[in-house]
């Protein structure tokens, strides 16, 4: 019986038991000097790294791009989801829902293939119909004031149905007599809207939230693929960071180290964040 | 309150077939039918919530739906609904939910504060206006539901089962404090059931619904003595008979054990507290009669009826 208990649960322990395994595996890595390149053993340097990592101008920089992105991503993302997602809700369009899962079905690489074609200044598709209005297309991808912004445009394109889903799944679950008892009491427009369906359909809006927050944390495939954090740093994330200077010149302890304040940072915005969900559920 | 020659199908299952209906002012009217035979959905189209495919409704006198170009949405009709599930806002205290149809209609707030309390004073719901719909009872649920629907002194009031979620040892005395606040404030109600005994004690006239009309429309008492065909008399819980090209119809009550022109097989007997129940065949058909005192006779029982009403077979 008792045995019975915890062979339940062994799958489930095992999992959390290499999770934990690993957080403190990079934990020791990141307080030694470990490089692959070099035939020497891994050298104790205590807090180095993170010191090193911490007054590196590059690394305070890409905590500012991945906030902007963050807010901005996410933001866009779940504003225009619960806008669409009503619209869907209140007009009965249910044949769009089948379409939205489209844009996450595709590849990213895909996407971004499609868009760097889409922003090239000198032929993409926007490129030629701005000539063909007798403009000319900014080069959206060199400009280090608008790269980003084209990375978070990309970004708001492919994930926004994804909001629309789970927003729209919320709205399902709302009894369809409520509505009508809210028409009745001569509900209509915003007062619908703001009174009645976004208040029932919160848990929906704040996990969808919620998701795309943590998620848009760990932004690398599309800055990759489009700029490889440039021009200069404008684009380069924390992933982007951990990447150039961790893993690809084989850095473990470096590398070790960003992880570690990637998931702190993260921390800082996901805890209480979800602290503030799950008390809004209980109630 | 008035339907006229209202028709609704849904796909190819007609609901309502040429409904007529007519509520005086102040009147409680009952609906009376089986699950699944339009009442709802007489009560939506009032409410506008559905259009009929043909016919009138008016309220008030006004023309609010001619199944064509005339149309008032639901929000500008001043009805009051309860629904089954009473539909609160969930997100809402008790003390918010009374409050949206004024809100809605932009009433100053001291005005909403007064009436919100008058309401709830009258309901007895005062002390559990700051709480949410998943902190109250069923009973206050109802109630504030009910409160809700009569707050903006609604033309009709309409209720869909209202009591059927409510504790059985509660409803009686809760129906009846219900409807003497409704009577008293004078609203016109229409309230659809399918419970005999909720219908007679409620209704100041009552309606049995069957297969999409209006079957026969009388007090409880006019529909219970002189139901107009078979229908209406098993809803109202007569016994039928065949008998060559005639129905016999008579109620378990007006039956006397002992001596008469019936002969039956004894089933059953249940004990009902006031009388016993005694189930019999009689011909192909299943009877139900009360007798006061626990009949004796086992297998074949002889009865008579006091009242016998007579309809010719469909």
């Amino acid at each position: 019986m008792r045995l019975s208990r915890y062979l339940l649960v062994a799958p489930g322990l095992l999992g959390l038991a290499a999770y934990v395994a690993g957080l403190l595996y990079t934990l020791y890595l990141s307080m030694y000097y470990y490089s692959l390149f070099r035939a020497e053993a891994p050298r104790f340097v205590g807090l180095g790294n993170y010191l090193a990592v911490l007054g590196d101008p590059t690394f305070q920089k890409s905590v500012l791009v991945t906030a902007a992105f963050v807010a901005s991503a996410a933001a866009l993302e779940v504003a225009l989801g619960v806008l669409f997602a009503y619209w869907i809700y209140m007009s009965g369009r249910r044949w769009a829902v089948p379409l939205l899962t489209v844009p996450l079905l595709i590849p990213v690489v895909s996407y971004v293939v499609f868009w760097y074609f889409a922003v090239d200044f000198r032929r993409g598709v926007f490129a030629q119909a701005a000539n063909l209005l007798g403009l000319s297309m900014p080069n959206l991808l060199g400009d280090p004031g608008t790269a980003l912004w084209a990375i978070v445009a990309l970004d708001v394109l492919q994930l926004t149905p994804f909001v629309v889903l789970i927003v729209l799944a919320g709205m399902l679950g709302i009894p369809g007599e409520v509505l009508w008892a809210a028409r009745i009491d001569g509900a209509r427009r915003l007062p619908m809207a703001f009174k009645v369906v976004l208040p029932m359909a919160m848990t929906a809006i704040l996990a969808a939230l919620m998701l795309r927050l943590i998620d848009a944390f760990r932004i690398f495939a599309k800055v990759w693929l489009l700029t490889k954090g440039g021009p200069g740093d404008a684009t380069t994330t924390l992933e982007v960071f951990l990447y150039t200077r961790g893993i690809y010149p084989l850095d473990i302890g470096t590398g070790a180290a960003v992880s570690v304040l990637i998931a702190a940072l993260v921390s800082v915005v996901a805890i209480p964040y979800v602290y503030l969900v799950l008390r809004t559920w209980r109630a | 309150m008035v339907l006229r020659n209202v028709e609704k199908s849904f796909g190819r299952l007609r609901v309502l077939n040429r409904l007529e209906l007519e509520v005086g002012k102040g009147e409680y009217f009952v609906v009376l039918g089986p699950s699944g035979e339009g009442k709802s959905t007489s009560l939506n189209i009032i409410a506008g919530i559905l259009r009929p495919d043909r016919g009138e409704v008016y309220l008030g006198g006004a023309l609010v739906d001619d199944s064509g170009g005339v149309y008032v949405p639901p929000e500008r009709r001043n009805v009051g609904y309860v629904f089954q599930s009473y539909a609160l806002y969930p997100h809402m205290t008790a003390f918010d939910n009374i409050a949206f149809p004024l809100k809605m209609a932009k009433q100053p707030r001291e005005e909403i504060n007064r009436a919100v309390l008058e309401v709830a004073q009258l309901l007895g719901i005062r002390e559990v206006l700051n709480k949410k719909p998943a902190q109250l009872s069923g009973g206050q649920r109802q109630r504030v539901a009910v409160a809700r629907a009569l707050v903006k002194k609604p033309q009709v009031l309409l209720m869909d089962e209202p009591y059927s979620n409510i504790d059985p040892l509660l409803r009686e005395s809760v129906r009846a404090e219900i409807r003497r606040i409704i009577k008293d404030l004078g609203i016109a109600t229409v309230m659809v059931t399918h419970d005999r005994e909720e219908a007679m004690a409620l209704a100041d006239r009552l309606g049995v619904l069957r297969r999409g009309r209006l079957l026969q429309v009388g007090t409880p008492q006019e529909v219970l003595q002189k139901p107009c065909c078979p229908d209406v008399a098993v809803f109202m819980g007569y016994n039928l008979v065949p008998l060559d090209n005639r129905l016999l119809a008579f109620r378990p009550e007006e039956a006397e054990l002992g001596a008469g022109d019936f002969v039956g097989e004894l089933i059953d007997v249940e004990f009902r507290g006031r009388w016993w129940a005694v189930v019999a065949r009689v011909g192909g058909s299943l009877v139900k009669l009360y007798t006061a005192d626990r009949p004796s006779t086992n297998g074949k029982i002889r009865f008579g009826v006091r009242r016998l009403l007579e309809y010719a077979a469909e």
